[in-house]
């Protein structure tokens, strides 16, 4: 017994072990238990190996070194891309977090990164959704896109024939690039012969799927009409110096049976603010808003016959990287007689001269 | 007494690290990066090497480590806790350095514990005065305001160890406008800083009288590095500077309510507490009433679904959540316009939360 306390003793002097150890691993979340699963759900689709995204958020040796910055991105609401505030609509698809969501990212960015047990939660797939069945028609850029490599970006436009004999409706279209890690963003118009491209029906940013109707509606493809495509093409760092070859395509969905057609409607700001009157009642099914430069706030209301307003969708901070389309989770009646109303702010003045726009796509009702 | 073999009392202290100080990894070069797995530095891309931490208790201006709270043996001044790594020498080759105890490879002699501060663990004034992390994540500085007429800035590396402001450039802002169409901000009134002629800080003077009596607000503009920016750094001095160290005290355990009516108003009685801190200019106290509405927030969550207006509650929890971890962020920044900005989204958030539950802010 002597012996064991002189032991004790002389062990003080060699190691401060009466100390309260330091806790340099302050978070309780985990990548794989915690973190993870958001990733999954949330980023993805584009940060997947081979995404769109420079690096994959799937792995944790992938993932870690870059807390700092995920920490930052999530915290100034800059990823994932996701711009519409709640309290103005709710949509289908939303990549926004949760209170929590937001919580456990952060706070496992900031509280050392760890990895936990690595059988805790296998790594699932993260997938895009598609239309059902196999597309009626696949439409391929006319020739190779060449993104040169000293460029780190291009916007490209092409007309892609559909070749139809009679009229058709879309119940859903796809956008498939090539080189998904190149290509940002595309714009996809249906351009009856003889005219210019007008509004687009659909939008694709990296990461989404097909754009689908709706059961019961479609978008009308004129006989003869054509599709044009605008893409937007940004490499990451991982592909700087390197040149980028890309010919996309796109899959078209037929409607085989009646369907109420879809057409878009557009409301332009000027100066900030833009009116848009309806002249027959329609079913609103999604929003695409469409920036000309980084704005402070996008928010489009309905002026009601019966004098109240309604908040369609607003955005905080939306960017024009990313042309996205909110779809609504329930479609909203506006009675014949509404007005559409569009407010822009932001704190470049020279911003609030150029034409911002909302594409609506509507049914008849 | 019974003396004891030098290797049974190895065996001892191996078994006291194991329940020790705790066993991280860490880069070679940026030591503030942690973390519990091995990997690549997120700063550099090197790879982390296991470290060893424990707490000891420092002198804020001697180079004096206890293993328990007390005064400092030379001044008198309280310890404060700082973080320290731990690693065993060999007495005789100062190239043999491990994170386990063990005997030397050379000389087969016992080694010896030892410790080193690690980076980031102490952002306590050393002079009374206000203290600040740069945004590079490495200088830190302290603002002190002494007497009428002279204002200092103290500058330190990320171990809270002086550097010689003879380095630094800078200068003090006492007034500024702002245009009202570019909403650039102009400087009315400012001083350069000059090194005092120790060179232990950056000191402006200005003219005796300058100052207003009551809070003080002072702009401090330092560039770190040369053809770096000048970093903002806002300063409000309620009383003359003492010149004393001072501690920052931890926050009491947080107990959260059970029902989401009184959650609601902890919520706000916090979110007026950051009101208060940000009016006396306290910015790098924010973070405690901060995280705490956050983590009282996050207690809401589960009740949302039963709420009047679930998805406006939903996103004023999220905004919550996002605005207190930049409050905590910006605040150790001492950046007033940042911590501002965040405030606003923080206390619209918290006004949404409140009116939710009829709860007065």
């Amino acid at each position: 017994m002597k012996r064991l306390v002189v032991a004790a003793a002389l062990t003080l002097l060699v190691v401060p072990s009466t100390l309260e150890a330091h806790k340099p691993t302050k978070t309780r979340f985990t990548y794989r238990r915690d973190v993870l699963p958001i990733f999954e759900t949330r980023c993805g689709s584009c940060h997947r190996e081979g995404g769109v995204a420079p690096m994959s958020l799937l792995g944790y040796e992938e993932t870690f070194p870059w807390a700092v910055s995920i920490k930052n991105q999530v915290l100034a609401l800059s990823m994932p891309p996701w711009f519409a505030d709640e309290r103005y609509g709710v949509f289908r698809h939303s990549s926004s977090l949760t209170a929590s969501e937001v919580n456990t990212i952060v706070d496992w960015c900031l509280g050392g990164t760890p990895e936990g047990d690595p059988g805790a939660a296998p790594v699932r797939g993260a997938g895009v959704e598609s239309p059902e069945g196999e597309p009626d028609r696949v439409l391929e850029l006319p020739e190779t896109f060449v993104l040169a490599a000293d460029r780190g970006e291009a916007r490209h436009e092409a007309r892609l024939e559909i070749g139809l004999r009679r009229d058709r409706l879309l119940r859903a279209i796809e956008f498939l690039p090539e080189r998904p890690n190149a290509v940002r963003s595309a714009l996809l118009f249906v351009v009856p012969k003889g005219a210019k491209p007008g509004a687009p029906v659909a939008s694709w940013i990296a990461g989404e799927g097909a754009e689908a109707w709706p059961e019961s509606s479609g978008v009308r493809l004129p006989a003869g009409a054509s599709l044009y495509v605008r893409i937007h093409y940004k490499k990451t760092w991982v592909d700087e110096g390197k040149e980028i070859r890309d010919r996309s395509r796109v899959g078209l969905y037929f409607s085989k049976g009646k369907a109420r057609p879809i057409e878009s409607l557009v409301v332009e700001a000027q100066e900030g603010e833009g009116v848009y009157p309806l002249t027959r009642d329609v079913e609103v099914l999604s929003l695409l808003p469409m920036v000309e430069g980084p704005l402070d706030s996008f928010l489009a209301e309905a002026l009601l016959p019966d004098g109240t307003t309604l908040p369609l969708i607003g955005l905080r901070g939306p960017d024009p990287a990313w042309p996205r389309t909110y779809r609504l989770e329930e479609p909203i009646l506006l009675q014949k007689g509404s007005r559409l109303r569009l407010t822009v702010t932001s704190s470049d003045e020279s911003l609030l001269r150029a034409a911002h726009r909302l594409v609506m796509n509507v049914a008849r009702h | 007494m019974t003396w004891l073999p030098l290797g049974w009392i190895v065996v001892a202290a191996l078994s006291q690290v194991d329940s020790g100080p705790e066993l991280i990894w860490t880069c070679p070069v940026h030591r503030e990066e942690t973390s519990a797995a091995e990997g690549l530095c997120a700063q550099c891309g090197r790879p982390r090497v296991r470290t060893r931490v424990t707490v000891v208790w420092s002198c804020p201006l001697h180079a004096l480590s206890e293993p328990a709270a007390g005064k400092c043996r030379v001044c008198g001044r309280d310890l404060r806790p700082v973080s320290h790594e731990v690693f065993f020498v060999c007495p005789m080759h100062a190239e043999v350095r491990e994170i386990e105890p063990g005997s030397c490879p050379i000389c087969r002699m016992a080694l010896v514990s030892s410790t080193s501060a690690r980076p980031h663990q102490d952002h306590n004034p050393k002079h009374g005065g206000i203290f600040f992390m740069a945004p590079d994540a490495w200088h830190h500085l302290e603002g002190t305001y002494p007497e009428d007429g002279v204002f200092r800035v103290h500058l330190y590396d990320n171990f809270s160890h002086p550097l010689s402001a003879k380095a630094f450039h800078g200068r003090v802002v006492l007034k500024e406008s702002a245009d009202p169409v570019s909403r650039e901000t102009k400087e009315v009134l400012a001083y350069p800083f000059l090194p005092s002629r120790d060179g232990s800080c950056l000191e402006a003077r200005v003219p005796s009288g300058s100052f207003p009596i009551g809070p003080l607000e002072i702009a401090a503009k330092i560039q770190f590095e040369k053809e770096g920016p000048f970093e903002r750094f806002d300063f409000v001095f309620a009383n003359l500077s003492t010149g004393a160290a001072t501690v920052a005290q931890g926050a009491p355990e947080l107990v959260v309510p059970d029902e989401p009516v009184a959650i609601a108003a902890a919520i706000a009685e916090r979110d007026r507490r950051v009101q208060d801190l940000l009016a006396r200019g306290a910015f790098n106290e924010i973070y405690v009433p901060a995280l705490e509405a956050k983590d009282l927030a996050l207690a809401l969550e589960p009740h949302v679904s039963s709420a009047p207006d679930s998805v406006s509650l939903g996103w004023a929890l999220k905004e919550l959540v996002r605005a207190a971890w930049l409050l905590d962020d910006y605040g150790d920044l001492g950046n007033k316009e940042k911590i501002h900005l965040a405030y606003d989204r923080f206390a619209e958030a918290a006004e949404w939360i409140a009116s939710s539950y009829g709860v007065t802010r």
